[in-house]
């Protein structure tokens, strides 16, 4: 009887949180005032301090969550099925949402080259748009589907990220920075002036995502109500990034997870992995090559959605928004660098009315971060293979 | 007694040049299978850049280094792994972020049969060889402190001093050398844990590896006195004695070497 009890109670606890969270979320998405907003923000934040001051709260509420793994992933699921129906009437919401997913991509990208592998990539928005522009051009100029796009667009990022095999296994965190950046610069500045890649222009009228002859632009009508033609991206973009995030939290949970942890130039040591026989060059080749895959997938989906793809959406700027959301988010952890991609995303979009101060705003919460709070929103957690170790036994506790 | 058991590893003239310093200046010597070899000599010696060496972290500028006949000069290090020489190193080396189960299982890993398919998809194998892990983990771990055992998962960064030096050599055991070289294991100890931490050593070898052959860098007399088979003492890059402890410290040079004319 009271495990029937304690059992309701895991329940009704995740479905409370789960679901406030989700109107949080929904009532942030479509308040227009900006002090409502602020106020949103506020109320959140000292509901999250709350949350970690109080231990009895805390405890409940974590150790529901963790006995309860597949009803939690199963609400989640359904939420996010559900958020569509929710925004039904706000289709340019959907739309950001699908884009936050995207961004989700490619920050697990990111988090596998940076994160877990140490390999820093401040180039990845080349990445993106190599993914993009391979759509884009195969699209308009040999008609190629769009679905089989997304993996050419992945394949030829990861071409194109070959050519910087040698400073990724030669040169080292700085050094490595500046060929990246240097990389980015240079893509951007030819794509501005091949104008077999489109020019300044870009590449425009890329026919939008479909399926067989299903054409994205229809509406939806399911279970009576009326969803807007965005839903149909956002579901794909759903679907293909469950598929990403469940395949990126294995490898994680893996001995190639630990390999990578064990050369990490800032958190672990190369010189000890080699001799322990640990090779090295071959497992950063392989981070790097991953990151590049899910980074040009994300680009060619973009293309795909957007119906165009221009120099001026890849630049060193948009590398640093990409890697902030691995540094925000939290180094090497999947669940940190997802929620902070969708903030990176959702914050300019809902502060618009702050305008250029973004950035500044952006600069400071980025400092702010790198000195109190290091390890990011959501830190890495000791890696326990799928195992359920109690805490008693001492973890997972936040690396 | 090491007369009679087969010569495991040889170093035959190796020589290591950094601009116009010798570092290691034309050293010979061997360790026969089984042998704990001490490895003496004042602080800049050439005792850790023999060890580079012989981990092919430097390539030496003259000589070579066999084990078991078989050259392995000019090999990478994780080559020489591969063949059977393992090390700690002077500084902690080990991942501060990592679990305890972790930084043994990068001892591991080359040994590990799953790849992408299990992991990703038929995850039953990885489990299998996840749990073979942890049992061997915890065999080696046992050995020094039953403690840790219970302590697998939690962070490296929250272990004491003493165990993380256990668990840096736990690691560089659990790659299954043939040959073992700890570079200064009982650095910052007291003598008492310094004594505990070589019964730990002799205790496992006893129970798992009865052919480990050991080269120990130490500065404690009293461990190379108490554990070891033979020595050999360097200074300036060259070897200056090599016998049993009781005929090394007798070595005139190497006693002015220590403590000055």
């Amino acid at each position: 009887m009271k495990e029937l009890k304690l059992s309701l109670q895991d329940f009704f606890l995740i479905l409370l949180c789960l679901l406030a969270c989700c109107a949080v979320f929904v009532a942030f998405l479509l308040a227009t005032n900006l002090f409502v907003l602020l106020a949103i923000i506020f109320a959140v934040t000292l509901a999250i301090y709350l949350f970690k001051r109080v231990e009895q709260v805390k405890s409940l509420i974590t150790g529901a969550f963790e006995r309860r793994g597949k009803f939690v992933t199963g609400t989640v699921i359904a939420i996010l099925f559900l958020l569509p129906f929710v925004l039904r009437s706000s289709p340019y919401w959907i739309f950001i949402l699908t884009l936050a997913l995207l961004w989700i991509m490619v920050a697990l990208g990111i988090n596998v080259q940076f994160g877990s592998a140490g390999i820093i990539n401040l180039g990845a928005a080349a990445f993106y748009g190599v993914g993009a522009y391979t759509a884009g051009m195969l699209a308009t100029r040999l008609g190629v589907p769009p679905l089989v796009n997304l993996l050419l667009g992945a394949g030829m990022s990861v071409v194109v990220g070959s050519v910087l095999f040698i400073p990724v296994l030669k040169t080292k965190s700085y050094y490595l920075a500046l060929v990246t950046i240097a990389f980015v610069m240079a893509f951007h500045t030819l794509l501005n002036n091949e104008e077999w890649l489109g020019g300044a222009q870009g590449i425009v009228n890329i026919p939008l995502m479909s399926i067989g002859g299903y054409s994205f632009l229809r509406e939806i009508n399911i279970l009576g109500f009326k969803l807007p033609s965005q839903a149909n991206f956002y579901y794909l973009a759903l679907v293909l990034g469950a598929l990403m995030v469940v395949a990126a939290s294995r490898i994680w949970n893996s001995w190639v997870g630990l390999t990578w942890n064990s050369f990490n130039e800032d958190t672990g040591d190369e010189l000890s992995a080699k001799c322990m026989g640990v090779a090295v060059n071959k497992w950063s080749m392989i981070a790097f090559t991953i990151g590049n895959f899910y980074i040009g997938l994300a680009g060619a989906f973009y293309a795909h959605m957007a119906g165009y793809i221009a120099p001026p959406d890849i630049t060193f700027y948009q590398s640093l928004l990409f890697i902030s959301a691995v540094i925000l988010g939290g180094v090497d952890s999947i669940l940190g660098v997802s929620v902070a991609a969708v903030l990176l995303v959702i914050m300019p979009e809902k502060l618009r009315a702050l305008q250029q101060y973004w950035i500044i705003l952006f600069g400071i919460i980025l400092v702010l971060m790198l000195i109190l709070r290091r390890k990011g929103l959501i830190p890495a957690r000791i890696r326990t293979y799928g195992l359920k170790i109690s805490r008693a036994l001492g973890g997972p506790p936040a690396r | 007694m090491t007369a009679n058991h087969p010569r495991l590893f040889r170093s035959e003239r190796l020589t290591k040049n950094f601009g116009g310093l010798t570092a290691v200046d034309g050293v010979d010597f061997g360790v026969s299978e089984g042998e704990v070899l001490g490895l003496i000599g004042p602080n800049g010696a050439g005792k850790t850049t023999l060890f580079n060496l012989i981990t092919g972290v430097y390539q030496p500028d003259g000589g070579r280094f066999t084990l078991r006949d078989e050259n392995l000069t000019g090999l990478m290090p994780h080559q020489i792994k591969k063949k059977g020489i393992s090390r700690t190193f002077q500084q902690s080396r080990l991942v501060l972020g990592l679990s305890v189960y972790d930084n043994l299982f990068i001892g591991m890993l080359e040994s590990f049969q799953s790849g992408f398919f299990d992991t990703l998809i038929r995850r039953s194998g990885f489990k299998n060889e996840l749990s073979k892990a942890i049992d061997r983990a915890n065999q080696l771990l046992r050995q020094f402190n039953e403690e840790l055992v219970d302590k697998g998962f939690v962070p490296v960064s929250d272990i004491s001093q003493i165990d993380r030096r256990r668990l840096e050599i736990c690691r560089a055991l659990a790659t299954e050398p043939a040959l073992l070289l700890l570079d200064e294991p009982s650095a910052g100890m007291t003598p008492e844990e310094s004594i505990e931490l070589m019964n730990d050593i002799r205790r496992v070898r006893e129970s798992y590896y009865q052919k480990l052959s050991i080269i120990l860098v130490e500065h404690d007399m009293m461990v190379i006195e108490d554990i070891t088979d033979r020595v050999v003492a360097l200074n300036f890059g060259k070897k200056i004695a090599e016998g049993t402890f009781e005929e090394v410290s007798r070595n005139e040079e190497l006693k002015e070497a220590y403590l000055g004319k």
